[in-house]
């Protein structure tokens, strides 16, 4: 069941670089493969048997299977795959774009599908020479240079250290199975190092704060298509990585470091979004806002509870949808207008009502208003944090106050206000296509707002192994 | 097997001697009909060793004495015949140039590494050493039209005649301790008397012996502490001749102290484990410092050298490692004399993003796969390299190697960012068109490292077969 998730962008990349001559081949190809393999996660879903409380259900040879979380997340990816494809339509870009992005797709999907620790690992590395090529090649000014740079090099860093640990806890187990390394009782000092370098790895993805400057270059600099699957699937593979390995393995180790990655998460949350406050750059603003909003769920993964995992969870999958919405947002910005500084802006609910209301919408799901899938996301997260640590969650509430600032801020400066002088007074306001692209956004996000509970009964039976 | 390198080697030199007015007659070009008899000759002997692998005893590692003086071993057919399609590979596609004795002495080379890895006595070893040593110091000094190269082939001349000298020290010193220079007989020897408190002071003899002879034998392969001639000679060399100077001398090195003398390995691991630290920081770290292609991959293969030198008693881990580098070097290699035989700038590939974009994606996947990115080949061979050195115990070689391949991997990248973005201000803008025989060798060896997911599960269990039990 879970092969063809594999063989739809193989088979898509295969007839793009065979079968096809017009760019808008490429693009039917490409989209009808994609839209293929979201069908196919519908169906998976619902062959889903979650009332039991059977783990990494369609198991094939104990290689690949999925649970409750990994079947979400394999939703956000496909659900965003045809989204960013169709988002490139205009750009008339060549074969290779395409075939770039198809193959992250393949990363991401088998991330979260593998059940094997170094196919992990495989496939979490793997995504980082198209996504470099992606910055390299269609990057917009000379500053992507250094970003393409730093993205690569704090990860490979990063991941060499998880390298080791994998060798290591292959020699140890003599496997590097999944359900391998559950059964085995790790015993010993060694363990706390080998959480170190699992968590250095993976605090990189998130990322969390010494090591995060490579995030808001990468998404500044890369196209839209690029910005939205960073925030929306990259930054997803750290906190998959958390929940699978380091929080089920290792729950003594991950309870021994709680107050570390608290500190950190609550010095990220706070320096980003006061980082938001000074910015102009509104792509930058959005990245470390992801960025407060990533270490916030890692906070509540952290807390040993099970609203808060559930909660933690939760928010990545919404804040995969919210942030990539505002990331097509601004992509739309500066289609039109080709720059992303705020002081240009203003205004626009003239010349752009309909971008006006759904930037509105994205804006307020950013900042948790309630009935959007964010406010439930903050709700559970708040829950657990308060309930394992009072000091903690007061901390962690000025996200509260600090996000709505920001946020209401550049709604204020772009969609309202006098108009802006530096831009032409004309109507021009969303295509079909961009308003097709944010639409499922738009109907995903308020939808899980009101019904939650559909996702978490998915998730809710496995985030219980979490717990130590 | 004597009797038939004779006779290939005087028909040749008779065809050789013959004046060129007798070749204007049958042939307009001398060079390109001697290389194409060269590649010719190479396919015999390629088929010639084949015949060995259907030969029923020589299966199942069985070892074979002719003499007490030859040994054969279906391991060390399986090394010449790779051997041998490197060297063909390399005929096939580079151009020698306009010597035509060039390919005489690359048959004399031949030999003379084939009787090295075929010999079961020192005496032999040491002759076929010196053969094996003389065609390479002709190969280095046969051009003589750069200054820097006739300084750097003279420098390599006389620092590994010196070397070879300690080599041969060592093996009179492995004589007078063990009164034999058969193989066989001293390993017998060591066995009996390594570790054994009986013999203390022999053990020590026999330390010092075998580092004296690992100090000829790693000079050859530019172990750091003996590196220096190694990244000045190959800039300085031709390409098509530096390809041969990277690839063959070190896999017959290596492969050579890999099949003969790994038994004394753990005793010495002290001096293996400084040499490859050594050459891992060294060949690591001057990478940034280097404006020179051929320069940079001189450096890469030291740290690479480093890299292997450690997992050589693990034959299967060891041959799995060489052929990987092997596929990378020659792959980087033959893509730079594609573009252009007598490039030695890295600044003159930039952009060859505009000038040739498939070119572009093979090089740039080459140099993804030296930084060790997985889905590539250079990450396996690094995964196994580091297993072994975890399986050991050898911590702080691990360090060394993960802190070396970080910075590494920053500079490979930088190559990439040099070929995909800057521009290039030696050869204009326009399209580099590449030769079909290199192209298609280019494409082979590119599709080999972007889908070595597929088969490397296959190529470890082949391996496994062949090498291991």
């Amino acid at each position: 069941m879970l092969y063809p998730l594999y063989l739809y962008p193989i088979f898509s990349i295969l007839c793009i670089i065979f079968c096809t001559r017009t760019y808008k081949q490429v693009l039917f190809i490409s989209l009808t493969f994609s839209i293929y393999s979201l069908i196919h996660v519908y169906i998976l879903m619902l062959l889903f048997d979650h009332s039991i409380y059977n783990l990494y259900q369609f198991n094939t040879n104990n290689i690949l299977g999925i649970d409750g979380i990994s079947l979400w997340f394999i939703w956000l990816v496909n659900m965003l795959m045809p989204i960013v494809i169709l988002s490139s339509v205009k750009l008339n870009h060549s074969k290779t774009f395409i075939i770039l992005l198809l193959s992250i797709g393949f990363w991401c999907n088998s991330v979260f599908i593998i059940l094997d620790l170094l196919g992990f690992y495989i496939s979490f590395e793997g995504v980082l020479i198209p996504m470099y090529l992606f910055i390299n090649l269609y990057g917009t000014r000379n500053r992507k240079v250094s970003a393409s740079y730093n993205f690569i090099l704090y990860t490979i860093c990063g991941s060499l250290l998880l390298f080791v640990t994998i060798i290591y806890l292959y020699l140890l187990v003599g496997s590097t199975n999944h359900s391998v390394l559950y059964t085995y009782s790790y015993t010993g000092n060694i363990i706390y190092y080998l959480w170190l370098c699992f968590f250095i790895c993976l605090m990189i993805k998130i990322p969390m704060i010494p090591f995060h400057i490579w995030l808001p270059e990468a998404h500044v600099e890369s196209p839209t298509a690029g910005s939205v699957l960073l925030a929306g699937i990259l930054l997803k593979l750290g906190s998959y990585g958390f929940i699978r390995y380091c929080i089920s393995l290792f729950g003594v180790c991950s309870l021994y470091f709680t107050p570390l990655i608290y500190t950190i998460s609550i010095i990220g949350i706070i320096y980003s979004l006061f980082a938001c406050l000074s910015l102009w750059d509104i792509k930058k603003i959005i990245a470390y806002s992801s960025i407060a909003h990533m270490n916030l769920a890692i906070l509540a993964l952290f807390t040993n509870d099970i609203i808060g995992i559930v909660g933690g969870i939760y928010f990545n999958i919404s804040h995969g949808l919210i942030s990539s919405g505002l990331f097509l947002l601004i992509g739309v910005l500066y289609d039109r207008y080709h720059t992303r500084t705020i002081l240009y802006f203003g205004g626009f609910v003239s010349i752009m009502p309909i971008f006006t209301l759904i930037f509105t919408l994205f804006t307020l799901g950013n900042i948790a208003f309630p009935g959007s899938s964010g406010f439930i996301s903050e709700f559970l997260t708040f829950i657990g944090i308060f309930k394992d640590n009072i000091f903690i969650g007061l901390f962690s509430c000025l996200s509260i106050i600090l996000s709505p600032i920001f946020s209401l801020w550049i709604l204020h400066k772009i969609c309202y206000g006098n108009f802006s002088n530096y831009i032409p007074k004309l109507y021009n306001d969303l295509t079909v296509k961009e308003f097709n692209l944010l639409f499922p956004l738009i109907l995903y996000f308020i939808f899980f707002g009101f019904f939650p509970n559909i996702i978490l009964s998915f998730i809710q039976p496995c985030a219980l192994l979490c717990i130590y | 097997m004597i009797a038939i390198y004779g006779l290939i080697i005087s028909i040749y030199g008779i065809f050789l001697i013959l004046p060129q007015q007798l070749y204007n007659n049958y042939l307009s070009n001398k060079v390109e009909h001697i290389r194409k008899l060269t590649i010719l000759l190479y396919v015999f002997y390629f088929l010639y060793l084949c015949k060995f692998l259907y030969m029923y005893n020589i299966q199942y590692g069985d070892i074979y004495y002719f003499d007490g003086l030859c040994k054969i071993n279906i391991r060390v057919i399986y090394i010449e015949l790779t051997l041998l399609i490197i060297c063909l590979l390399i005929f096939i596609t580079c151009n020698m140039g306009a010597k035509s004795e060039i390919y005489l002495i690359y048959i004399c080379n031949m030999i003379g590494y084939t009787f090295l890895l075929n010999s079961n006595d020192m005496l032999l070893i040491f002759v076929s050493w010196e053969l094996f040593n003389y065609t390479l110091y002709l190969l280095t000094n046969i051009y003589t039209h750069k200054q820097n190269l006739i300084s750097s082939g003279i420098k390599y001349f006389l620092l590994s005649s010196f070397t070879t000298t300690l080599f041969g020290a060592g093996i009179c010193y492995l004589y007078g301790i063990t009164g034999s220079i058969n193989l066989s007989n001293i390993y017998i020897f060591i066995c009996y008397t390594l570790n054994n408190p009986m013999y203390v002071y022999t053990t020590y003899h026999l330390y010092a012996c075998f580092v004296l002879i690992f100090i000829g034998l790693l000079f050859k392969i530019a172990i750091s502490p003996f590196h220096n001639w190694a990244p000045q000679l190959y800039d300085a060399l031709p390409t098509n001749i530096t390809i041969y100077m990277i690839t063959i001398p070190k896999t017959v090195v290596l492969s050579f102290i890999c099949l003969n003398i790994s038994y004394i390995y753990y005793n010495i691991y002290y001096v293996i484990l400084f040499v490859s630290i050594l050459s891992i920081i060294v060949g690591c770290f001057s990478l940034g410092h280097v404006w020179k292609i051929k320069r940079f991959l001189a450096y890469s293969s030291i740290a690479h050298v480093g890299f292997i030198l450690p997992i050589l008693p693990d034959i299967n881990l060891y041959m799995y490692y060489i052929y990987i580098y092997l596929i990378l070097t020659l792959n980087i290699f033959f893509i730079i004399y594609a573009i252009s035989p007598n490039i030695s700038y890295i600044s003159s590939i930039n952009g060859l993003y505009q000038n040739n974009f498939v070119l572009y994606l093979c090089l740039s996947f080459t140099m993804f796969s030296l930084a060790g990115i997985p889905p590539l080949a250079g990450f396996y061979a690094k995964y196994f390299a580091i297993y072994s050195y975890l399986s050991h115990y050898s911590y702080l070689l691990t360090i060394v190697a993960i802190i070396g391949s970080m910075v590494s991997a920053g500079y490979y990248i930088s190559i990439i960012y040099n070929i995909s973005l800057k521009k290039n201000y030696v050869y204009p803008r326009y399209h580099i068109k590449i030769s079909n025989i290199s192209s298609y060798v280019i494409s082979i060896l590119s599709t080999i490292n972007i889908f070595f997911i597929l088969f490397h599960d296959t190529l470890f269990y082949i391996l496994y077969i062949i090498f291991y039990i």
